[in-house]
């Protein structure tokens, strides 16, 4: 199943900032991410491929003619998980989701 | 004196601290200046079976001496030819778009797979780009600066597409020892062209005009037509290379170009002290992105600089 490499904070400023919640990237079942692609700066975040498929958005940037609105147009709302998905990222930076779960966190990003 | 932050990107598995250059402008975001440091992102590993998309960089505070920088080490930058065995960008144009204060590309492969728009883009008043060493190939605008954006250019080539090199708007550029080829055109100057400085750029085979529109500072440039701009140029030039995909000047070249650019070793804007392989530049440099190095009868060739120095950064470069 895929994974998404996932903001886990809000960094920069302006309309280019991170946000937390920012799929940055999806790779592919098997990825061994790197050293820093980890706490505190990323989760990781296992999702049905069909989920993948049916929102290429995910890592989509947001623009009004030349400018930037927001880095992703939509976020991952990793503070809306159950608190057993919460504890697992907040332990070991990865969790899993069902479908629905994985639907259920998807939102889109708002205006400042 | 800022403090330097060193981080590796690798593909998956092969123990680096990124796996993607987005996933490192993404992790290393920050304000440099407050911090006071400066970022080296280095590419390294074996590349030869993905490409790496398109990165934005955008958000971090940064300055002269507190700044990013992304380059490829030795084994993956851009040796002369095009190969899908180093690391590589491509996708959607732009695939390396500055919107922020001192970014460095050095080194890098980029190729455009869809899109119009620059494959390497610097744009607004926040960005300030730094393209070094850099191999682009496009359909539409390789380099392209534009919407006040400032731009130092050196020692890169870009190949295909309308435009290789396109400057546009009121930005400022700096664009030194850079080869545009077999483009529609190969240096263009749109709007406020007064603010383009063009030395020792070489054109060869842009179907429409190697050079054009007006330029501010200009001078040792060669074009095979007749638009080089500025004194000292060379114009109407038979420019050998060694292949079609080599962009080495080839020893049987006898146009002049080897000898044919100024030297730009203390220019105050944007010091050349090498080509795009680290080799050094002469007291009459080539024009363009290579340095004609003769190869020493019997002997072997000179090593590249690049590769002599394993772990080199901005700061240290000014500090040679």
């Amino acid at each position: 199943m895929p994974k998404l490499l996932i903001k886990a904070q809000q960094t920069g400023v302006g309309r280019g900032a991170w946000k937390r919640g920012h799929v940055v990237g999806v790779f592919p079942d098997g990825h061994v991410f790197g050293r820093r692609e980890s706490l505190p700066r990323f989760v990781i975040v296992t999702v049905p491929r069909s989920f993948v498929v049916t929102n290429p958005e995910l890592i989509q940037e947001e623009w009004s003619g030349e400018e930037l609105v927001h880095r992703r147009k939509w976020r991952i709302d990793v503070d809306s998980l159950s608190p057993t998905k919460r504890t697992e990222l907040e332990v070991s930076g990865e969790t899993t989701l069902n479908r629905s779960e994985s639907d259920s966190v998807l939102g889109r990003e708002t205006r400042d | 004196m800022a403090t330097e932050v060193f981080v590796t990107i690798r593909p998956s598995g092969d123990g680096g601290d990124y796996t993607s250059m987005s996933a490192a402008e993404a992790g290393e975001q920050q304000n440099f200046v407050t911090a006071d440091e400066y970022l080296v992102a280095e590419v390294q590993g074996d590349w030869s079976s993905a490409a790496d998309g398109p990165v934005l960089f955008t958000g971090s505070t940064l300055d002269a001496t507190r700044y990013m920088e992304f380059r490829a080490d030795a084994s993956n930058r851009f040796n002369g030819e095009y190969s899908t065995s180093r690391y590589r960008i491509d996708g959607a144009s732009p695939c390396l778009h500055v919107r922020q204060g001192h970014t460095y590309l050095i080194g890098l492969q980029v190729t455009q797979s869809s899109g119009s728009d620059g494959v390497i883009v610097v744009r607004d008043s926040d960005g300030i780009g730094h393209v070094h060493d850099c191999y682009v190939s496009n359909t539409n605008q390789g380099i392209l600066v534009r919407f006040s954006g400032t731009a130092y250019v050196k020692n890169t080539t870009a190949v295909g597409g309308a435009f290789a090199f396109r400057f546009r708007d009121d930005t400022l550029v700096f664009c030194h020892s850079c080869t545009a080829r077999d483009s529609g055109v190969g240096f263009d100057s749109v709007n406020a062209g007064t603010n383009y400085t063009l030395r020792n750029c070489l054109a060869d085979g842009n179907s429409t005009a190697d050079f054009q529109g007006s330029w501010g500072a200009a001078n040792n440039n060669a074009s095979s037509d007749s638009s080089a701009p500025g004194t000292g140029s060379i114009t109407d030039a038979t420019i050998v290379f060694v292949s079609s995909t080599d962009m080495h000047i080839d020893a049987s070249d006898a146009s002049g170009i080897k000898t044919g650019g100024a030297n730009l070793s203390a220019d105050s804007d944007l010091p050349v002290t090498t080509d795009f392989e680290g080799d050094s530049r002469s007291a009459t440099p080539t024009i363009g992105a290579d340095e004609f190095v003769a190869a020493a009868a019997g002997g072997a060739l000179p090593i590249p600089a690049f590769a002599r120095r394993s772990r080199l950064s901005r700061n240290s470069n000014l500090r040679r």
